[in-house]
Formats: C-alpha cells, structure tokens, sequence
C-alpha cells in the first residue's frame, strides 16, 4: 500500500515540493533583508524599552513597514495552500477511482478497501502536513519582526503561526477527500472543496473566533488614551457617552463645537471628556493567546475526524 | 441431496468453514434468496445459486439483468440489501480478507491505472497481495508480446484485458470472477483471451465465474452456466447436461396443443403451419409421432429462457394491475 500510494502520488509530491523549495527560497532571501533592516533601522530598540521611547520611533516604525509592508500584506494569501492542496491531492484521491472505475480493481485485491482507504489517508495527510508545517516554520521566522511589532493575535498572524495552520490543512484535505467520494467525480469535488473550506473558514475568523472567550471591554479617558498591549488582539474600539452608549466620532463634534473638527485634535478630545464621552475598547488579551490557537486547532480537528468518519461509512457502505 | 445440507449449513450463521476449501460440499459460491436494490429498483431479487468447486461457469442474461450486481456482492464489493452470499463459506463483505485472498476479478472494461507501466501493475499485484505469482503472470504476458515497460494506456483493449486477466491469475485464485471480459473486445482478441481463460482454468484447481451478454463464445470456454433474466435466476447447471434435457420438437400446427399439453414447454414460436417447441424433457426422449426432434444448441435455450422470463413478467404484471401501486413499481423496474 505504501508503494502503490507512493507511485500514484508522486507527480503530486513533486509539485507540492517544488513548489514549496521555492517559497522557501523567497522568504529566507527577502527574511534576511528585513532582519537586516529591522536591526539597522533600530526598530529593534523601539520595541525593547517603551518607556524611554525614542522621539523617532514612530517615524522608524514607519519606514520599516513601509519597506516590507507589502510583503507583509501579501502573507495572508497563504492561507489558501492547504485549500489548493486539497483540491490537488484530496479531491481526486478516491474520485478519480470511482471515475475510472480502477476502485474495482484495486479494492479486489489482497487488501480490504477500509485498510486501502486508511493507508492512502494517512500518508497523503501525513505528507500534507510536513509541507504545510515547512512552510510555516519557515514563515514563522520571516514574519518574526512583524509579530514584534503587531503581535500574533491578529488574524493575520494567529492563521499562519502555531498549530492552527495544520489544522487547516488536515481540514482542507477532509474536506475534499469526503467531497470527492460523495460526488464520485474530481471536479465538482474541486468545486465543493473550495465552496465548503472557505465557507467554515471565513466565518469561524470573523464571528466564532472573537468569541472562544468573552472578550474584555474597557472604558479609557479619552485624553491619557487607552494602555493596551501591543500583542493584545484589538477586536473593536469606539466611544460611549456619559450614560454607556455606544456613539460615534460625529456626536462628540456636535456635543463640542463642529468647527473644533479642524483644529487642534486634543482641544476636541478634551472637550469630549468634559461632557462625560469615554473611549471604549473590546479585545483579547495577549495571555490567552495559546488557548485561541488550542480551540481553533481542536475546532477544526473535530470537523476533520468528523469528515474522515463519513469518508470512511461511504467508502464502506455506499460505494461499490 | 448436497443442497440440502448446504442449506442447513447457510441458517447456521455461527458456522463458519473459511480455511477448508469451501468445506466438505465443494461449493465455491453459494447465494440464498440474494437480493440487492437501489433505491427503489431492484437489481436482483430472490437468487438463489450454487457453483460447485472447479466448474467453468458462464453467467448469462440480457444487459440490465443484475449480472455485475451478482459478481459485485460475490467479490464483496456490494452488500446485499437481503437473503446472503457465501464465498468458500465466507460472507464477502464481512469478511473481506478471507474472500479477497482468494478470489480474483476483473471488472467491467477491465480497469487498470492508465498512467501505470505494464510491470507497475505487477508491482501493484505483488505488493497488495499475500499470494502472488510473479513469474508465471510475466511469462504469459511476454508470450502475447505485451511490452512489461510500456505503459497500461497505450496498449489496446484487448493487451489491457489481458493485463488485468494476468493480475488476476497471479493471485493463485481459488476462484476467478469477470464480468464481461470479452465484450469490448474484437473477435480475434475475444478468441485469445478464452483461450488464455481456459488454458488457466485447465492447468489450475480454480472455478471460474465469468458474465457475458454474448452467448456465442462461452460454449468453448465454459462447461456450466446460469441463466440470469429480469434479475432473477431462470436456469442453471452443467450444459452438457441442459442441452441433454431439452429438446426441440418440431411439427403441424394443428397438433401444437396437444403435444404441449402433456410436456413442459418453455418456448414454442410458429413458422407457417408449423410449430417449434422448445421442451424440457422429464425422461427418456418421447417423440410424438410425425414430429421432427433434435437437440437444441446453447444459444437457442438461454434465448427461450430469457424469453419465456419476459412473459413470466408480463404474466405477473397483469395480475398485479389490480394493485396499482405495486404494477406501476413492477413495470419500471421492467422497464430497467
């Protein structure tokens, strides 16, 4: 079974690789330019003592970003490797059986189809999960100064760091392998795949995540301004008036004068704490970090064993 | 009767005899009131079978018949929906392992990895089982001047058919299933491979079980038959023996009827004023008097028993119109 599995996926592991090697290239050439600079630019220093914090920080901060930042932005489109793995590698892997018909031919011989389907499933995943993990490990170093400067809770960190990004991947391929036998064909399976992953992966980022556990909200004066971590994961901020509302920029300009908009911010802001405005803000600490990384890995593990297990009663029971 | 002790046998379910050669009866296969649906069509209902150890056993029947439907739940592919198969005393699908070791198949259109070489499938045969004859497999397919490096896709239909036939063989099967091997094949490649079929089944201890809507070929090949028609079996033993059974009987028309009446007719057609009876004989041959006899080839009685079958449906979908439900179920499922 090792073999056969080998022989038939081979191309595959191939192309995973390669392109994977590449990958690794870039981010260890452009990795070595941004530490280079992070160091250089001093922003290194910034970070380490932000009490005696350097009248140019700011300004260093943002020549840093500025150099690397579009790199940095195009980091999230990573989330969607284990997405095109799976409709690679998983899709077809019992689809493109039960296309061919070979199913027949190979679930007669010495080897029970369960054991056929275990094997294949195991190594696939297996093989999946070292790439990913690659990757990641290799991504987690590149991003290093940016996670100094942002922290790893936000969504862009949180998905590719730790173990949530194995998660994904043993999820995408769940996904697709059980899409391809339900619908015995590779192409819908690639369709559904892409369908279902990113239909429970946007929304558990954007409305389950925020919720593993309550968020903390704090009311600050508006004028010594709020005192987060820079690792903390800022999920929303605003204002409330005197009685706890939640209020938007424009009621504290009409409480004051509309014409202080142009002028000096902080006469506004002071203005605004004299009629009893507060700002607000919602958001998890950096502490809890570990265990959003350890719900969202069990979350999508569950899914994945859950997905496998129909797999498995298909293959077994309706299929032939 | 070797029956029916192997009936008292198959209520035994805690009997199970899988390591002796389909224990003391000989019987390679065995299915009981074996029905298999899907959804609400019925593929095959009510079979009730035996294939004795060693028989070259055609399994014959119109298109839609349940024949793969039959292989498939034999080979464990399928799980029967009601009644039960027993492969040398074991139940396919739940013992997979034990039936697998033992039996051979080859699929419909004979499927094999298009992308693979001729000696990757060996490999594949060698690795996924635990009896595997390397050497004898190679030997056949170099004698048919099959290229082992060549690959799976690039050889013709009838190279591929018998490919897969040589991964079935190397198995050292104890019984041999294919469905429909020789349909997609031209005549010359139709030819070799029932002789290929045959010359293994000569040289091996294996039953063989193979399907086919092409009745022609299967007399060189085959020594027993089942009949199967509207998915259920209509006929089924040695054909030696069948075609010593039956007979047909040709003579006036006027004296049709009472000829019938005292025989058991399975098909009787008319040309001019004459009539043809196909007749299965209860004794010695009773010729009527100014009637012509003769013995009726394979193809005439599967084709009289596969006809008479149809009539048996039109009988029972007329006294079931009185239930309309039931008639309208009937007729799809006739209709498939």
């Amino acid at each position: 079974m090792i073999w056969l599995t080998w022989r038939q996926h081979r191309g595959e592991a191939l192309v995973i690789g390669t392109t994977l090697a590449a990958l690794a290239i870039l981010l260890i050439v452009t990795g070595r330019e941004i530490y280079n600079s992070y160091t250089q630019l001093g922003v290194a220093a910034c970070l380490a003592n932000t009490s005696t914090l350097n009248p140019n920080c700011g300004t260093v901060i943002n020549t840093f970003v500025d150099q690397f930042g579009f790199l940095h932005a195009a980091v999230p489109w990573l989330n969607l490797v284990p997405l095109l793995v799976a409709m690679l590698v998983g899709a077809p892997l019992v689809a493109r059986e039960l296309e061919g018909g070979t199913h027949r031919m190979v679930w007669t011989q010495g080897v029970t189809r369960l054991r056929w389907l275990a094997v294949k499933l195991a190594l696939v995943i297996a093989g999946c999960l070292l790439a990913e993990g690659v990757m990641i490990a290799v991504l987690t170093w590149w991003g290093g100064p940016f996670t100094r400067l942002s922290g790893s809770f936000s969504t862009d960190a949180f998905d590719l760091e730790g173990t949530v990004p194995l998660a994904y991947m043993a999820f995408a391929l769940a996904v697709a392998v059980a899409s391809g036998t339900l619908l015995r064909r590779a192409l819908p399976a690639m369709a559904l795949t892409m369908a279902l992953f990113m239909g429970v992966r946007l929304p558990v980022d954007t409305w389950i995540r925020p919720h593993y556990q309550a968020p903390i909200t704090r009311n600050f004066d508006l004028v010594s301004g709020e005192s987060l971590d820079r690792q903390d994961w800022v999920i929303d901020s605003g204002f409330i008036d005197s009685q706890g509302r939640s209020v938007d920029f424009t009621a504290l300009i009409n409480a004051c004068d509309p014409n202080l908009l142009g002028e000096d911010k902080l006469t506004l802001i002071q203005c605004a704490q004299g009629h009893g405005f507060q700002g607000r803000v919602v958001y998890q600490p950096a502490n809890r970090l570990a265990t959003f990384q350890a719900i969202e890995t069990a979350l999508y593990m569950a899914m994945t064993a859950g997905l496998l297990g129909l797999t498995v009663f298909w293959v077994r029971r309706r299929v032939s | 009767m070797t029956d029916m002790t192997d009936m008292t046998d198959m209520t035994d379910m805690t009997d199970r005899r899988t390591n002796t050669r389909g224990g003391a009866t000989g019987v390679a296969i065995e299915t009981s009131s074996l029905g298999r649906r899907y959804g609400r069509t019925w593929a095959l209902r009510d079979c009730t079978l035996t294939l004795p150890l060693g028989k070259v056993a055609a399994l014959v029947g119109p298109n839609g018949a349940g024949k793969t439907t039959l292989l498939h739940l034999i080979v464990g592919l399928q799980e029967p929906t009601v009644g039960s198969v027993s492969v040398f005393g074991a139940a396919p699908q739940r013992e997979p392992q034990t039936v697998l070791a033992r039996v051979g198949f080859v699929a419909q259109d004979h499927p094999l990895y298009k992308g693979f070489s001729v000696e990757d499938m060996l490999t594949l045969g060698r690795k996924l089982n635990a009896r595997w004859e390397d050497t004898a497999g190679r030997a056949h397919l170099r004698r048919l001047g099959i290229p082992l490096d060549r690959k799976v896709g690039k050889l013709s239909g009838g190279q591929q058919a018998q490919v897969a036939l040589a991964l079935a063989l190397a198995k050292r099967p104890d019984l041999l299933v294919l469905d429909e091997p020789v349909a997609s094949l031209d005549p010359l490649a139709r030819r070799e491979f029932l002789r290929a079929l045959g010359d293994a089944a000569a040289t091996r201890e294996v039953t063989v079980l193979l399907s086919s809507h092409i009745i022609g070929d299967l007399e060189q090949a085959c020594g027993y038959i089942i009949i199967l028609s509207a998915s259920r079996v209509q006929l089924t033993g040695d054909i030696e023996a069948i075609r010593g059974e039956h007979r047909l009987l040709a003579g006036p028309r006027a004296e049709a009827e009472q000829v019938a009446a005292t025989r058991d007719v399975i098909e009787s057609a008319f040309e001019g004023t004459t009539t043809r009876l196909l007749v299965r004989l209860a004794g010695p041959v009773d010729a009527p008097a100014g009637w012509q006899v003769r013995e009726p080839s394979l193809e005439e009685i599967v084709l009289a028993y596969l006809g008479r079958s149809e009539l048996g449906d039109a009988r029972a979908t007329e006294t079931a119109l009185a239930r309309p439900g039931l008639a309208e179920w009937r007729s799809r499922e006739v209709a498939r």
